[in-house]
C-alpha cells in the first residue's frame, strides 16, 4: 500500500528566542514567574502604548539566517489576527490582536 | 485673567501677581459655570488640578519656575494621564483610568503645568465636528448651534470660550487646525515625529501628531517647546537637537515667498472664506512678502487617499478594544466570540465602526493592492508635489477649511460630506509636514475663518514667526466670541 | 530571511531540506484551563516573547525525515548558534507539521492537514505516521481529504480534527506604521557574523567548498564542535598550497585513527595527547614523502605515548622513508635473488606472489621503503628489463 503513495511533509517551527526582553517591549522573558507579572503596558496593549523592536531578537534571527545560508533583510509587517471582513476572531491571549512579524526579504 | 495669553500669564506668575492656585481656581470656576453650555470637558477634577497648582507654586518659590509652570492646560481626552479617566470620547473606554502618563503629559508635568481637565472630542479622533463623541457634541462658543470643528473640538472650544488659556490636541487629518479655524483660535500640527505619540491613543499611526492650541502664535511656541522632543518609547519619534520655537517670532517677513496653490482657491471653498484668506494674504504683501502661484496637482486625491490609509491603520489600532483587559465589556453574552462582538458593537459609535469596516476592507486579500498599496503610492506623489513647491516658496498659505462652522447635525447624515471638510488639511498629514491655522477674519454670519500655513519639514519656528508678525499687524486672534467677557 | 537549507541524515542517506522563509513574531499568552472552575485563566507573561518562525519547503518524504529535520534544526539553534534554549517541555520549540499524500510519481500536491503544537520528536514522528496512514486510508476508500487543523493525541496515538481550516485565514498584512523598517546593514551583519562562533552548519558548507571535502566527511567532522575545531586547527597549521590534498588527509586521519584511539581511551578530541599542530606536521611528512603511511602509524603511537614532535621521532628512530632509487633497486635485487620461487610464481601469472615480494622488500627495509617506488621497480625488473 505504501509504495503506491508518497507522503509530503513540510514543517513550521516556532522557536522562542532567548533574549532578555520581549519582542516589542522591555518586559522580562524569564520562565516561571507568577501569572501576569511579566506583562507590561505594551504587552497587554493598553491604549496609547507603542511597540519598540528588540534589536537583540533581530540579531539572533540574523544569526540563524547566516547559519542556514539564507538571504538577510528586515522588513516589519503587521499582521492582524482577524479572518474575513465579515467575521471577527479575536484571541484573548493576543492582546494587541495584531502580530507584528518581520519578514526578511532579500536585500 | 482668562483673556490673558499664556505668555502674559506666565509673566504674571513669575512676577507673583497671583499664584497658580488662584489662576487655576479662576478657570475651574469659569468651567463650572460655562462648560454645560459648550460641553468642552469630559472629565474634571478640580481637587487634583489645584493640588498640581500648589506644587507649581512651590516649584516657583524654589526658584525652579519654567515658562509653563503653574499654567492650566486643557488636555484632549486622547492623552493618557495617570489616574485620570481617559475615554477618547468613546463608550468603550468610559471606565478606563489610565495607569500611566503619555510622554507629552510627562513633559507638561515636569514643566510644572496644571492639568485643567480632559476635553471632549470626536470618538477616537474620528471626525471633523466633535459630534461623534459618546459624551455629546461640543458647541461652538461663537454660536452654540454650530460645531466647533473636530476632532479636537473640546480643546478648541475651551480656549475660544476662555475656559483655558491653552490646550493640547491631536491632528491626523486636520483635527487641530480645522477646529482652531472654526473656533477662531490658533492651532499647530508639528512635523511628523517631533512630538512623541507614546500615550496618545492611536488612531492612524503614520498620520497622528500631537500639538498645541492657543490664542496666539507665541503661546503655541511656548507650548511646543515643552511638548516636542525625542522619546525612545516611540520608534517614530525623531532624535534631534532641542529647538527654541520662539526664536523667530521677532523676525521680519519682508521678502518672504508665499506659495498660493491654485487647488486651495478653486471652487469648493465658500466665498466668504476665500475672501477673508485673500485679505489676509494682502496683509502679508503689505508686510513685504511676495506671493507666487504654485500647483499641487495630486492634492485632489488627498481625501480619498486619507480615507483609505487612516481607516486601515485604525482598524488595526482599534483591534485591541475587546472588553477583556480594560474598557467596556458587554453585560450579557453567550460565549467569548459573542462577548467580543457585543462589547465592540455596543462600545463603538457608528463612525468608528464605519472606519473599522473600511479599513478592514481595504486591507483584505484581493483589495490590498487596489486600495492600500495604491493609496500609499499616491501618498508619495502628494509629498513629492510639496517638495517641488518648496523649491519655489518658503511657506504655503490657503484656507484651513472650505467652510466656516456648520450647524450641529447638518453633515452627520452624509459621511462623505463630512470627510470633504478635510480637503485642505489632510495633505500636510499625508506628507508629514507642519501645518498651522490662525484666525484671519469672519464670514457674513460672524463665524471665524482660519488661515492655514503649511511649511517645509521642521519649519515650525519659521511659521510661528510669520504668524506672529501677522498677529502684530492685525487683531483677529484677539477677538472674543459674543457673550464671552 | 528567504532561502537557506538544512542537511539531514536518515539511515545514512543525506538529504537537503530547503527553507522557505524565517521571520520574527511575538508569542501569544497562555490559556490555562485547570484550577479554574468553568473559567479559563489567561496568563500574559508569555505574550510578546520573540518567536522565530521557520518554515520549510515540503521537502520531507517520511516521518523519519521530518523528525530528523526537527532534531537537526533543534541542535542548530540550541547548541550551535545558541539562540534558543530549546526546552520543548516549556514550549520553547514547537513544531507544526503539514502533511499530505499523493500517488507515487505525481507532481501535484494533495490536500494537506496541519498537525499543530508537536512538542517532542517522538510525537512528531508518530503523529505524522498516523496522519499519513489516515489520509491514505481515506483516499483508498474513494474519499476526499478535508483541509483542516488537527491535534495529536499521544495517549491514543492518533490525530484529531481541531477545526475546519478555512481558506487561508485572511490575515491582513501591512507595514507596521509604529515600527520603522529595521535596517539590517551589511555592516551589522558582519558584526553579528564575526561575533558569533561559526555554526557547524556553516563549517560543513565551508569544508566542502573551501577544502574540497566530500559532504559525508564534512558532516562527520561537523557532527560535534570539538571534531571540527581539531580538524580546522590542524589544517590551519599546514600550507595547503604546498599540499593541496592535505585537508582530506587530515580529515580522514582525524575521523579515523585519532577518533578511534580517543574513543578507546574515553577522551574528547580536545584532550588527546596530540595537538592539532603536531598532527598536521605528521601528515605533512607523509604528504611530502618523508615517511610512508605505515611508518606514520608508528610515529603516531610514539607521539601519543608522549614523544611530541614527529620530526625528532623520525630522526631518532631513523624512520625516514627510503626513496632513493639506487638504494631501492639494490633492495629489490636482493629480494628477487633470494625468492626465486615467488618470482617464478609471479611470472607464471600468480598476482599474489608479487605482493609477497613487495612485502619482503618492506620487511627488509623495516617498512621504510617507499611502497609506490618499490612496486614500480619490482614490476620493471620482473618483466624482464
Amino acid at each position: 500500500m505504501r509504495d503506491k503513495w508518497e507522503i509530503v511533509i513540510g514543517l513550521e517551527t516556532h522557536a522562542q528566542l532567548n533574549t532578555r526582553s520581549k519582542m516589542f517591549s522591555g518586559a522580562s522573558t524569564a520562565f516561571g514567574a507568577a501569572p501576569n507579572t511579566q506583562a507590561c503596558a505594551v504587552d497587554i496593549a493598553l491604549p496609547g502604548v507603542l511597540p519598540v523592536a528588540n534589536r537583540e531578537a533581530v540579531a539572533k534571527a540574523v544569526r540563524f539566517g547566516l547559519a542556514v545560508n539564507g538571504s538577510n533583510a528586515v522588513n516589519i509587517n503587521r499582521r492582524s489576527a482577524r479572518s474575513s471582513p465579515a467575521k471577527t476572531i479575536s484571541i484573548p491571549t493576543f492582546p494587541r490582536a495584531i502580530r507584528s512579524a518581520s519578514t526578511r526579504r532579500p536585500s | 485673567m482668562h483673556n490673558a495669553t499664556l505668555k502674559s500669564l506666565s509673566a504674571s506668575l513669575s512676577a507673583r501677581a497671583f499664584s497658580s492656585v488662584e489662576l487655576t481656581r479662576h478657570f475651574v470656576n469659569r468651567i463650572n459655570q460655562l462648560n454645560p453650555k459648550y460641553n468642552c470637558f469630559i472629565t474634571l477634577d478640580p481637587e487634583r488640578s489645584l493640588k498640581q497648582a500648589e506644587a507649581a507654586d512651590r516649584m516657583r518659590s524654589a526658584g525652579r519656575g519654567q515658562p509653563l509652570t503653574g499654567i492650566p492646560i486643557a488636555q484632549k481626552d486622547i492623552f493618557c494621564a495617570q489616574g485620570w479617566l481617559t475615554t477618547c470620547g468613546s463608550k468603550i473606554l468610559s471606565n478606563f483610568t489610565s495607569p500611566y502618563d503619555a510622554h507629552v503629559v510627562e513633559r507638561l508635568n515636569a514643566a510644572g503645568a496644571v492639568t485643567l481637565g480632559k476635553t471632549n472630542m470626536d470618538e477616537f479622533a474620528m471626525g471633523s465636528s466633535s459630534e461623534t463623541s459618546y459624551y455629546g457634541p461640543v458647541r461652538n462658543p461663537w454660536d452654540v448651534d454650530k460645531v466647533p470643528g473636530g476632532s479636537s473640538g473640546g480643546s478648541a472650544a475651551a480656549v475660544a470660550a476662555r475656559l483655558a488659556p491653552s490646550a493640547i490636541g491631536t491632528d491626523t487629518g486636520g483635527s487641530i487646525r480645522q477646529p482652531a479655524a472654526l473656533s477662531g483660535i490658533c492651532g499647530l500640527k508639528p512635523t511628523y515625529g517631533v512630538v512623541s505619540r507614546y500615550g496618545m491613543i492611536a488612531f492612524a499611526s503614520s498620520l497622528d501628531q500631537g500639538g498645541p492650541l492657543g490664542r496666539s502664535a507665541e503661546d503655541l511656541a511656548l507650548l511646543l517647546n515643552v511638548m516636542a522632543g525625542f522619546d525612545p518609547r516611540d520608534s517614530t519619534s525623531l532624535e534631534r537637537e532641542w529647538e527654541d520655537y520662539t526664536r523667530e517670532l521677532g523676525k521680519a517677513v519682508k521678502g518672504l515667498k508665499i506659495g498660493l496653490p491654485e487647488e486651495f482657491f478653486a471652487k469648493g471653498a465658500a466665498p466668504d472664506v476665500v475672501r477673508a484668506v485673500e485679505t489676509a494674504v494682502g496683509e502679508f504683501r503689505k508686510l513685504g512678502c511676495e506671493t507666487v502661484e504654485v500647483g499641487l496637482p495630486n492634492m485632489k486625491l488627498s481625501v480619498p487617499v486619507y480615507y483609505v490609509l487612516a481607516p486601515a491603520e485604525a482598524s488595526s489600532n482599534l483591534a485591541r478594544y475587546d472588553g477583556v483587559r480594560y474598557g467596556y465589556r458587554a453585560p450579557e453574552y453567550a460565549d467569548l466570540p459573542d462577548m467580543y462582538k457585543k462589547s465592540r458593537a455596543q462600545g463603538f459609535g457608528p463612525e468608528v465602526k464605519r472606519r473599522i469596516l473600511i479599513g478592514t476592507y481595504v486591507l483584505s486579500h484581493g483589495y490590498y493592492d487596489a486600495y492600500y498599496i495604491q493609496a500609499q503610492r499616491v501618498r508619495r506623489l502628494i509629498a513629492r508635489d510639496f517638495a517641488e513647491v518648496f523649491k519655489r516658496c518658503d511657506v504655503i498659505m490657503g484656507p484651513t477649511s472650505p467652510t466656516t462652522a456648520f450647524r450641529i447635525g447638518e453633515k452627520m447624515g452624509d459621511p462623505v460630506q463630512m470627510y470633504l471638510n478635510d480637503i485642505y488639511t489632510t495633505p500636510a498629514n499625508l506628507a508629514g509636514l507642519p501645518g498651522l491655522s490662525i484666525p484671519c477674519g469672519f464670514d457674513g454670519k460672524g463665524l471665524p475663518v482660519g488661515l492655514q500655513m503649511i511649511g517645509n519639514y521642521f519649519g515650525e519656528a519659521k511659521m510661528l514667526g510669520i504668524a506672529h508678525q501677522f498677529q502684530q499687524a492685525t487683531d483677529w486672534h484677539q477677538r472674543m466670541p459674543p457673550g464671552i467677557q | 530571511m528567504k532561502g537557506g537549507s538544512i542537511t539531514i541524515d536518515v539511515d545514512g542517506r543525506k538529504k537537503t531540506v530547503r527553507l522557505t522563509r524565517a521571520h520574527l513574531e511575538e508569542d501569544a499568552g497562555k490559556s490555562l484551563h485547570e484550577s479554574f472552575r468553568d473559567l479559563t485563566g489567561i496568563d500574559l507573561n508569555r505574550a510578546g516573547t520573540p518567536l522565530l518562525e521557520i518554515v520549510s519547503e515540503p521537502d520531507m518524504r517520511s516521518a523519519q525525515e521530518a523528525a530528523a529535520y526537527a532534531r537537526v534544526l533543534h541542535k542548530l539553534i540550541v547548541e550551535d548558534i545558541q539562540i534558543c534554549d530549546g526546552n520543548m517541555q516549556e514550549g520553547s520549540f514547537r513544531c507544526d507539521a503539514n502533511v499530505s499524500v499523493r500517488p507515487a510519481g505525481s507532481d501535484t500536491l494533495g490536500t494537506r492537514c496541519e498537525i499543530k503544537n508537536l512538542n517532542s520528536f517522538r510525537f512528531l514522528e508518530r503523529a505524522i505516521e498516523f496522519e499519513a496512514r489516515r489520509q491514505i486510508g481515506i483516499l483508498e476508500d474513494g474519499g476526499k481529504i478535508v483541509q483542516e487543523t488537527r491535534l495529536y493525541d499521544a495517549e491514543r496515538d492518533e490525530t484529531r480534527s481541531m477545526r475546519t481550516k478555512e481558506e487561508a485565514h485572511d490575515y491582513r498584512y501591512f507595514p507596521d506604521p509604529d515600527l520603522l523598517p529595521l535596517e539590517v546593514s551589511d555592516k551589522w551583519i558582519e558584526e553579528i557574523r564575526s561575533s558569533m562562533p561559526e555554526s557547524l552548519e556553516a563549517k560543513r558548507r565551508r569544508y566542502v567548498s573551501e577544502y574540497g571535502l566530500s559532504l559525508d566527511t564534512a558532516l562527520q567532522l561537523t557532527s560535534a564542535r570539538d571534531k571540527a575545531e581539531f580538524f580546522e586547527k590542524s589544517v590551519r597549521a599546514t600550507d595547503i598550497k604546498l599540499f593541496p590534498k592535505i585537508a582530506e588527509d587530515i580529515a580522514n586521519s582525524t575521523l579515523g585513527v585519532l577518533m578511534s584511539r580517543a574513543n578507546d581511551e574515553g577522551l574528547e578530541l580536545s584532550r588527546i595527547p596530540i595537538t592539532p599542530q603536531q598532527h598536521a606536521k605528521l601528515r605533512e611528512r607523509v604528504a611530502d614523502g618523508t615517511v610512508s603511511t605505515s611508518i606514520a602509524k608508528e610515529i603516531l603511537d610514539a607521539m601519543w605515548a608522549g614523544e611530541r614532535d614527529p620530526d625528532s621521532i623520525i630522526a631518532k628512530r631513523g624512520l625516514k622513508q627510503i626513496s632513493d632509487s639506487g638504494e631501492l633497486e639494490r633492495f629489490c635485487d636482493q629480494v628477487i635473488a633470494g625468492n626465486a620461487q615467488q618470482v617464478a610464481d609471479y611470472r607464471s601469472g600468480k598476482e599474489k606472489a608479487f605482493n609477497s615480494l613487495v612485502g619482503q622488500v618492506m620487511k627488509l627495509t623495516q617498512g621504510k621503503a617507499n611502497p609506490q617506488q618499490v612496486t614500480e621497480i619490482l614490476k620493471r625488473k620482473l618483466s624482464g628489463r
